[in-house]
């Protein structure tokens, strides 16, 4: 379903600062995600994964290599042609971390309401209320979505994601603004959905019940490791090379010491 | 004075200068000594200076050439001063913002050096915010909208800029407050 | 409107030097008055909303767009004092930060654009407030949009005349009155309809979501 080569990505330098070349952000990704896999992407701050759920979701364009979606190049000219646009934008769901960004209709209905009503679906008012109960947020039809909690926003933004039923779904850290309990239902949610799904996260201890696939990122913004998930969890020296593991005084019963672990809890 | 503020006021004196000197061949002599003392970025400065005044200068230019013509006080020189006079002034600008900390430069202000300082921390995290709004939008689009709904994406968007603003105009003062920003009188 | 270096002579540039730092004087005289300490972050992330807010775009028809000024609006939610300092510490970024330079229109800018045009929009704001407050947002918006564009082109078109060699020949803007004013106020006219469209919307938002600062 995806097939990326040698994709890599400098982001324009922040006005002011005193070089154009840019900041590397991902160098040479090869990638391939076939239909219904279940992958986590993994990595330390900073070392691409939002840019490559966005290079994915056909919001970045690589300054090198080429991103294909199901056997069709995703490319500024190709985005420029109504009919691909559309049907990749419909197959293609990316929730942003901060779901706010994703918001930006009146009322809960309407915002659950304008991607079928964009794609002519069928009724897409009644689509908008079975969503919007499937999530539990019924009793908020009218709201405006800027007044709903956190938690709530990231459900509305799910179920506009998923009204118009696309085939692939990007999350970016999803739940680094949750709590335990939204946490919880986010995981199960997840695990309900027939999907292609491509999880980023850095929280080790979740990455298991979110994909069966780990990609690992590099500090250096190359794939450091693509293979099962348990071989990598299980793998230490790579979790300390990408900085997902981390050292710092503890005790274990009476004594002080420290070494290279990750935090487990059931 | 420190060396920041120094050039600040080289700057400022340059282009007083710039403004008044009309004499092309002056103006021409300034733009290239400059260049050569720009260093290697020279190019890059260049480049960015062309950009920044290619569109205003080529309708001016081309706009004076046709207006003249038809009034028959056309001049060259005045062509020529004027895209020189512009091209080195916007230059020097570039090559300012490339050599100097602004906030240092400022340190004989330091109430504005520190707003500035803040208030372009904050841009930045603000653009991002924008930017990723904007593409949060592209994604969700499936199909061409409407004007309405262009407008109302581009007034949501900005909504959200503001809301992210004034709640972090609260946590900013708490931050600096916290720090001792606020105890006694201001340096 | 950016005017890049070299098309305002001294002779303008200066004097609106003095007047805006009047402007400027009496704005953080009032703005340290009643907020004191507090002032400093406040207005840093006023005038960094006010630097993104300038970069949105209103989209027009025929698929163009044209970027915000926001100046009404900000000056409807947080008064002129406040629309001053934001607009100047914008300008100030752009011009010396970002070296875009056009520091001798800097005055003009922020005289126009961040005192005049946003004060001749909040008068007719209050002047129709009562007939229909979201129409009074927009024409506060477009109000605020071509006074700034007259006044700019009033400075732009007096450049031939207050500026000129012995032969008569301009020394910096080429245009007088009669080209400059048309020139640059038709467009705005028609691009304020959009300021004011985006003014009325964010007036209503802002009124619902409280925006202080």
């Amino acid at each position: 379903m995806i097939a990326l080569d040698g994709v890599t990505l400098r982001h324009p330098t922040l006005p002011g600062a005193p070089n154009d070349a840019g900041v590397l952000a991902l160098d040479g990704i090869d990638l391939r995600v076939a239909p219904k896999e279940r992958v986590v992407l993994l990595g330390a701050n900073g070392c691409g994964k939002s840019t490559l759920l966005k290079i994915l979701d056909g919001l970045l364009i690589p300054g090198a290599g080429d991103y294909r979606f199901q056997g069709e190049a995703v490319t500024q000219a190709s985005l420029r042609q109504r009919d691909f646009s559309r049907r990749f934008r419909a197959q293609v769901a990316l929730l942003f971390q901060h779901p706010e960004a994703m918001l930006f209709h009146p009322t809960v209905l309407e915002e659950i309401a304008f991607g079928p009503k964009q794609l002519g679906m069928e009724g897409p008012e009644d689509r908008a209320r079975a969503w919007a109960a499937h999530m539990g947020l019924s009793k908020h039809l009218e709201t405006p979505p800027y007044l709903l909690s956190g938690g709530e926003k990231q459900r509305l933004a799910l179920a506009a994601l998923l009204a118009v039923e696309p085939q692939l779904l990007l999350l970016d850290e999803p739940t680094a603004h949750l709590d335990p309990r939204a946490t919880g239902w986010l995981v199960d949610f997840l695990a309900d959905l027939d999907i292609t799904l491509v999880v980023a996260t850095h929280v080790l201890s979740l990455a298991p019940e979110l994909g069966s696939r780990a990609i690992i990122l590099g500090e250096d913004h190359r794939i450091a490791f693509d293979g099962p998930l348990e071989a990598a969890l299980a793998d230490l020296d790579l979790l300390v090379a990408a900085n997902l593991a981390h050292t710092h005084r503890h005790r274990h019963g009476d004594s002080v010491h420290r070494h290279f672990h990750v935090h487990d809890w059931d | 004075m420190n060396r920041d503020t120094f050039w600040l006021l080289i700057y400022l004196a340059a282009v007083l200068a710039g403004t008044l000197v009309h004499d092309p061949l002056w103006l021409g002599a300034a733009w290239l000594v400059c260049l050569l003392l720009a260093g290697p970025q020279r190019l890059r400065l260049l480049r960015k200076t062309l950009a920044a005044i290619v569109l205003f200068n080529l309708t001016v230019s081309v706009g004076y050439l046709i207006v003249a013509s038809a009034q028959h006080t056309f001049a060259g020189a005045y062509l020529l001063l004027v895209n020189l006079r512009v091209g080195w002034l916007t230059f020097l600008a570039f090559w300012l913002a490339s050599r100097v900390h602004l906030p240092r430069a400022l340190a004989f202000a330091p109430n504005l050096a520190r707003l500035l300082t803040v208030a372009y921390a904050m841009t930045l995290r603000l653009l991002r915010l924008h930017q990723d709004h904007k593409l949060a939008q592209r994604s969700r689009t499936l199909a061409p909208p409407t004007l309405q709904e262009r407008i109302a994406m581009s007034a949501a968007g900005a909504g959200h800029v503001l809301d992210r603003a004034t709640h972090a105009a609260t946590e900013v003062t708490q931050a600096m407050r916290s720090r001792g920003l606020f105890e006694g009188n201001q340096p | 409107m950016h005017i890049p270096d070299g098309f305002i002579a001294p002779q303008m540039y200066l004097p609106a030097y003095g007047l805006a730092a009047v402007a400027w004087g009496v704005a953080v005289r009032r703005a340290g008055g009643r907020m004191a300490d507090e002032t400093l972050p406040r207005l840093a992330v006023l005038t960094a909303a006010t630097f993104v807010l300038m970069t949105v775009m209103i989209p027009l028809p025929g698929g163009t767009s044209i970027h915000l000024s926001g100046a009404a609006l900000l000056a409807l939610i947080f008064g002129l004092t406040n629309t001053l300092l934001a607009i100047t510490g914008v300008l100030l970024l752009q011009g010396l930060l970002l070296g875009a330079g056009g520091i001798t229109a800097l005055p003009l800018n922020a005289l126009a654009l961040g005192l005049a045009g946003p004060a001749a929009g909040l008068a007719v704001f209050k002047l129709l407030r009562s007939w229909h407050e979201g129409w009074a947002a927009g024409a506060a918006g477009w109000v605020s949009i071509n006074v700034a564009a007259a006044l700019l082109a009033l400075a732009l078109g007096v450049q031939p005349l207050i500026a000129h060699d012995a032969a008569g020949h301009p020394l910096f803007f080429p245009f007088g009155l009669a080209i400059a004013w048309p020139a640059i106020q038709i467009p705005h006219l028609l691009v304020g309809i959009g300021e004011g469209v985006l003014t009325a919307t964010l007036w209503q938002m802002a009124k619902v979501r409280g925006w202080t600062v």
